[in-house]
Parts: C-alpha cells; sequence; structure tokens
C-alpha cells in the first residue's frame, strides 16, 4: 500500500493521569495533605498510566473496532487521537480532519430548541467555509424523524431523542477520520438499523473509521479490523471474529486493576 | 492565535447564548436589563434620599462606576466556575476551551453596554449630559474588556485545581465593593487611607468612566486612562502565564 493511504500513524504514545487531579481539587485539601506530610512536594508524583506504548497505523477504508474491557483505554485513545490531551510521549499522526462523538446526549444549549442546537454543533463539526452547511441540517433534522419536537427546547428531550438528534447531524456527510465511541447505546432498534445502513454508506466513502462498541456482532458487522486493549496496551490486532474470540476467552475472569 | 482562528465559533457560540438567555423576544432582553438598572434606582434612592450623601451630581457619579462594577462582579461569578459546570462540554465537544469564557463575557457584556448606554441616554435627554459622552464612555470599556476577560481566565483556569477558589473570589469581591469608590467619593476618605482605596486595582479600571461621565479636565481623565490600559495589559500577560501552564492539565481536572 501506498505511503499516501496512510491516515493515522500513532507512535509510542504515552497517556498518564496526574494522580494528584482525581484526589488534590482544592486549597482545603492540598492544605491537609501538606499538614500530613510536608514533604509531599518533593515526593515522586504519581501517576495512573491510562495508554502505554501504543503504536498501529491505519490506511485509508480501515474501520477499526476498538475492544477491551471497561477502563481499558478505549476512550482515552479516542480522545487523544480528537486531540483533547496532550500526551507526555509519543506522536498522533493524521491526515485529515477528525470528527468525533463521545456523548451523544450532550446538550450544549439546553434551552434552545433541537433545530437550534444542530445550527451550532454544524458549525462545531463541519468546516464553515462549506456552502452546504444549510443541506447538512436540513437533511440531519429530516433523518432525525424528531417531528414537531424539533422546535422544542432540547432540555425537555429523553436521551434516545438527543442521540438521534447528534448521531444524525454527525453521520450525514463522510468525514476523514469518524470516531464514533459507545454512541449507538440508547437508540430504540429501528433507529438503530436505519443508522447502521447510514453509516455504513458512509463508512465507503470515510477515510478511517474507529468504532467503540461492547456489541460483538455490531463489531463484526462494521468493522475489519480490530484493536484489543487491555490496561493502556494493544495486545492484538487482527480480524475482528479473532479479537473477540480471544478477548472473550482470556478477559472473563481478571484481576482489579492497580495504579 | 487560537482566538482568531474560531472568530466564526465565537460569534454563533455568543448568538446562541444571549438567544438561550432572552428566549429569542425582546422582552426577554428587556427582562435582563431591569436587574442592573433596578439595582441602580435603589442606591440611589438610598444614598440621595435617606442618606442624602453630600456629593454634586450623585446619580451620575454612582451611574459611572456602579455599571462598570456589575459587569466585573457578574462576570467573575458566572466565569469562575465555567470549567467545572462544563466540564462535560471540555471533555466531549472539540472546541478550544477558552472559547467558553469569551462566549459567557461578550454576553455579559452586551447586557452591561446596553443598560449603561440607555441610562446615559436618559441622562443626556433629562439632565443636559453632554450626547458624546455615550461614545466617550467606549473608550475605557476596551481595557475594562481586557482586564476582566484576564481576570476571568486566570480564575477559570484555576478553579478547576483549587475548587473553593470560587467561593473566595466571591468573597473577596463581596468585600471589594465596599473598598472602591463607586457609592462615596474617594474625596470622602480620609487623607491617610486614601493610599490603600485609590491603589485598589479594580478602582483604576473604573476611575476613568468616573472621570469621563462627570466631564473633569482632559488630564486627569487621560491620566486615568492610562492606569487602566496598564493595568489591563498587565492582566493579559498574567493571563497568557496561567492559559500557557494550565491548558495542557485542563482536561484531566475537569
Amino acid at each position: 500500500m501506498s505511503s499516501d493511504n496512510l491516515m493515522i500513524e500513532v507512535k509510542n504514545l504515552d497517556l498518564a493521569f496526574p494522580l494528584k487531579t482525581f484526589t488534590e481539587n482544592s486549597f482545603k485539601e492540598t492544605f491537609i495533605s501538606l499538614v500530613k506530610n510536608p514533604f509531599s512536594v518533593f515526593s515522586e508524583k504519581r501517576s495512573f498510566f491510562a495508554l502505554k506504548d501504543i503504536c498501529f497505523k491505519a490506511q485509508r477504508g480501515d474501520r477499526i473496532g476498538l475492544l477491551g474491557l471497561n477502563g481499558a483505554g478505549k476512550s482515552t485513545l479516542c480522545r487523544c487521537l480528537s486531540g483533547f490531551y496532550t500526551p507526555p510521549r509519543g506522536e498522533v499522526l493524521l491526515k485529515g480532519k477528525v470528527r468525533a462523538l463521545f456523548d451523544p446526549s450532550l446538550s450544549i444549549f439546553p434551552e434552545l430548541s433541537g433545530r437550534e442546537n444542530v445550527k451550532v454543533l454544524a458549525q462545531i463539526f463541519y468546516d464553515n467555509k462549506t456552502n452546504d452547511i444549510e443541506k447538512i441540517i436540513q437533511e440531519s433534522i429530516e433523518f432525525s424523524e424528531l417531528g414537531e419536537f424539533i422546535d422544542v427546547p432540547i432540555k425537555a428531550y429523553s436521551k434516545g431523542m438527543l442521540l438521534r438528534l447528534s448521531l444524525s447531524l454527525l453521520s450525514a456527510t463522510p468525514a476523514d477520520i469518524l470516531i464514533l465511541d459507545e454512541v449507538f447505546d440508547g437508540a430504540d432498534e429501528f433507529f438503530r438499523e436505519k443508522l447502521s445502513q447510514r453509516i455504513k454508506k458512509l463508512i465507503n466513502e470515510s477515510g478511517v473509521v474507529i468504532f467503540v462498541s461492547h456489541q460483538g456482532d455490531q463489531l463484526i458487522e462494521v468493522c475489519n479490523r480490530s484493536l484489543l486493549l487491555n490496561r493502556g496496551k494493544i495486545v492484538f490486532d487482527g480480524p475482528p471474529q479473532e479479537s473477540l474470540r480471544i478477548y472473550r476467552q482470556n478477559y472473563s475472569v481478571q484481576k482489579p486493576p492497580t495504579f | 492565535m487560537e482566538i482568531l482562528k474560531n472568530l466564526q465559533l465565537i460569534k454563533i457560540l455568543t448568538f446562541a447564548n444571549l438567544k438561550s438567555r432572552y428566549r429569542n423576544t425582546f422582552y426577554g432582553f428587556l427582562w435582563v436589563l431591569i436587574n442592573p438598572i433596578l439595582t441602580y434606582a435603589v442606591q440611589v434612592f438610598a444614598f440621595t434620599t435617606i442618606f442624602q450623601v453630600n456629593t454634586v451630581n450623585y446619580p451620575l457619579y454612582l451611574l459611572a462606576g456602579l455599571f462598570p462594577w456589575l459587569f466585573i462582579q457578574q462576570s467573575i461569578d458566572m466565569c469562575t466556575g465555567i470549567f467545572i459546570h462544563n466540564g462535560n462540554i471540555v471533555k466531549n465537544i472539540p472546541i478550544p476551551p477558552m472559547i467558553l469564557v469569551l462566549v459567557q463575557i461578550l454576553d455579559n457584556f452586551i447586557n452591561f453596554i446596553s443598560a449603561y448606554l440607555i441610562i446615559i441616554l436618559y441622562f443626556s435627554i433629562f439632565h443636559s449630559l453632554n450626547i458624546f459622552t455615550a461614545i466617550y464612555i467606549l473608550l475605557p470599556t476596551i481595557p475594562l474588556l481586557v482586564a476582566v476577560t484576564s481576570m476571568c481566565l486566570v480564575f477559570s483556569l484555576y478553579n478547576v485545581k483549587f475548587r473553593d477558589l470560587k467561593f473566595m473570589v466571591t468573597f473577596v469581591f463581596s468585600l471589594l465593593f465596599y473598598l472602591t469608590p463607586i457609592f462615596y467619593n474617594i474625596r470622602l476618605v480620609p487623607e491617610k487611607l486614601k493610599f490603600i482605596i485609590s491603589n485598589n486595582p479594580i478602582y483604576y479600571l473604573i476611575r476613568p468612566f468616573q472621570e469621563i461621565l462627570l466631564a473633569n479636565e482632559i488630564r486627569q481623565i487621560s491620566y486615568s486612562l492610562l492606569y487602566s490600559f496598564s493595568f489591563s495589559i498587565l492582566l493579559l500577560f498574567l493571563a497568557y502565564l496561567s492559559w500557557k501552564k494550565m491548558r495542557k492539565y485542563l482536561v484531566f481536572y475537569v
């Protein structure tokens, strides 16, 4: 394969959460820990490694399923690819724009209607230079089948309705790199079916799709490749069937994680 | 810089924020204006009718300082906890987090400047205030806006690391109101204490408004503007340093 088709290259990526960020969040807590142990300022800062030495490449047309237990680092890896974290070590090279959805039931302006929220989100997720942004908005609203609810403030929406709205918008056009992090859970089966059709069509035109799901059959259906993550490391990279087999065989019983 | 690239986004988010606050109607906008105007009216009543303060042009003097102060206090109240409240947005929506602060301040600023200009207009119609004051007054709003944005950025960034900072900031600012010559004139302060009061940094920002509205000498006006501009540039520099230091950690803490 030529290097033109290389869309994602991740080299030796580490990501550590400083433990202090979980435990010391106020002057009060900082003061207490200083009184308890005045030398704690000098002691080594402990971190929790959410990702360790991640290396992988993705070519145009790859549909990668991320598999792993809760807390294995799937979402953290997705967030690294979308630029939310600045990793202390390693490199993330991307060709093209990332479109990522992490929390489909998120609403920025709860007081505004679905239509107004979609307009704002469209500006965030799509390049505002494209003229067809109006068309994208129109098409997404129709696809979501929310009917008259589209003009109701979204604080009145159910989780499933919010999900319909944001997923419709996000899957309106192909993206260079599309990241879907457990976004299907919560949609009713009919909408899920409709959305699957749309995403499958989209996948053929998109560059790379990264897909996180705990539903094995969906993973096998959508993906042509799967990364199995365990405690921040890639333990398997290959066909989804094989990945799922290893996952189910080896990870049903595991000791709880430590730092 | 980041901000320039995102001007379009800032515009859209501010517009949406305003819309959400005013519920899409002109009456919603009026509703938001009532708050500062009522605060002002009650204070005028208390200090002219009940206390009978001995200051020339007291209503105008109070107007000059009170509105910028309300803008400062309101913005700091609303912005200090903004990253914590919107942790979900910081972690899930790909926009530079700084935009959240800018949008909130612009929203407050539009409220402030509308209410301010309405009262200034009232004074120029009914109390022979020079109508051009409404234009001159825009000059000190530049350092005010820069300073408030910088303060809000610093507080909101450090509030993710020290979540009790919000309570301290609110408390300190509620005290500062009494230590800033807003409802009293600096001349009433005893000579010995004047040094402390006149070096209150918030007063640097508010003083040019008072000088301009009361049509003081041009020398005094430019002097106070110089202070105001210098202070805001210093704050901007501080905000830049904190941003550089904290931006990497922000998403870990929220």
